[in-house]
């Protein structure tokens, strides 16, 4: 069985340099990426799915059973006085988030071997999938402004 | 350290090749792998359910309502595991990036293990008044 190794960077002069720097933002945008989301993701989760846990979480109660509601997320997003903060963890989670996942399918495709053109609209189709996301993501966000309690 | 009774010497002396094994860095790869998949697609649902927001505050209280039954939260107590060893493991990797760890990067795969293990545990005792 003939086996074809293609090297990166490999090729016509002209294409040699070109090939291989295209790889570079995304490979390095994945670490930087994925650092920087260890600690957004533990502030996301500890603010949000452990920071009600010491209030009244009965049935019965004020919360009704609920450990999260629309009014907490807003008083985060809205009411408190560094909400400025709160944006912009909120909206570098969400885009950081966003590029990192969508990249790692990238990866996944690349590695089965995808190259050329095929790898182009993949890169582009999940660029595009990345940016709904975002322009979604962010208008889930402003919803806890419009809808004021 | 494994046994030497149970591991075969490297193929080429001098080296760490030793085909067909599967070796500890093969492991903590398809974990990587399986678990960026799944919090991915969990992404994704989390958009759609977090995105009831847009259509109203009474929507968004209900989807939140919905997922705060008891599977979803021990579900959730999983994913903050999932996303715990996919961090821990993913920090492994950049440290090598770096040049650091390489010697000690199967303690470093098993710690990242044990911790995910741990938050997983220990979000299910936090949340134990949910269950």
């Amino acid at each position: 069985m003939a086996v074809v190794i293609r090297r990166e960077g490999a090729g016509p002069l002209s294409l040699r340099g070109r090939r291989s720097s295209r790889s570079f933002w995304p490979w390095f945008l994945q670490r930087v990426t994925g650092v920087v989301l260890v600690v957004l993701m533990f502030v996301h989760i500890a603010v949000n799915h452990f920071g009600n846990l010491s209030k009244d979480l009965t049935k019965g109660g004020p919360r009704g059973g609920d450990l999260i509601r629309f009014q907490d997320v807003a008083y985060r997003l809205d009411h408190v006085a560094i909400t400025w903060l709160w944006w912009i963890v909120d909206v570098s989670l969400l885009a950081f988030v966003l590029f990192h996942g969508f990249n790692g399918i990238r990866n996944i495709a690349i590695d089965m071997g995808i190259t050329g053109r095929a790898e182009r609209v993949v890169t582009g189709f999940l660029t595009l999938v990345g940016l709904v996301g975002l322009v979604f993501g962010v208008m889930a966000l402003l919803a806890f402004r419009k809808y004021a309690p | 350290m494994a046994s030497i009774a149970r591991r075969r010497p490297p193929s080429v002396p001098g080296t760490h090749f030793r085909p067909g094994a599967i070796e500890t860095g093969t492991v903590a790869f398809i974990f990587h792998r399986i678990t960026g998949v799944f919090l991915t697609i969990y992404l994704m649902t989390h958009l759609v359910v977090i995105g009831q927001s847009v259509r109203s505050k009474e929507a968004f209280n209900a989807a939140l309502h919905f997922v705060g039954q008891p599977v979803f939260v021990f579900l959730d107590a999983g994913l903050a595991g999932i996303v715990t060893y996919h961090a821990l493991n993913g920090l492994r990797i950049v440290g090598f990036d770096l040049g650091w760890g390489i010697r000690r990067q199967k303690l470093l795969f098993w710690i990242a293990v044990v911790l995910a293990v741990a938050v997983f545990l220990a979000s299910l005792i936090a949340a134990h008044e949910l269950l």
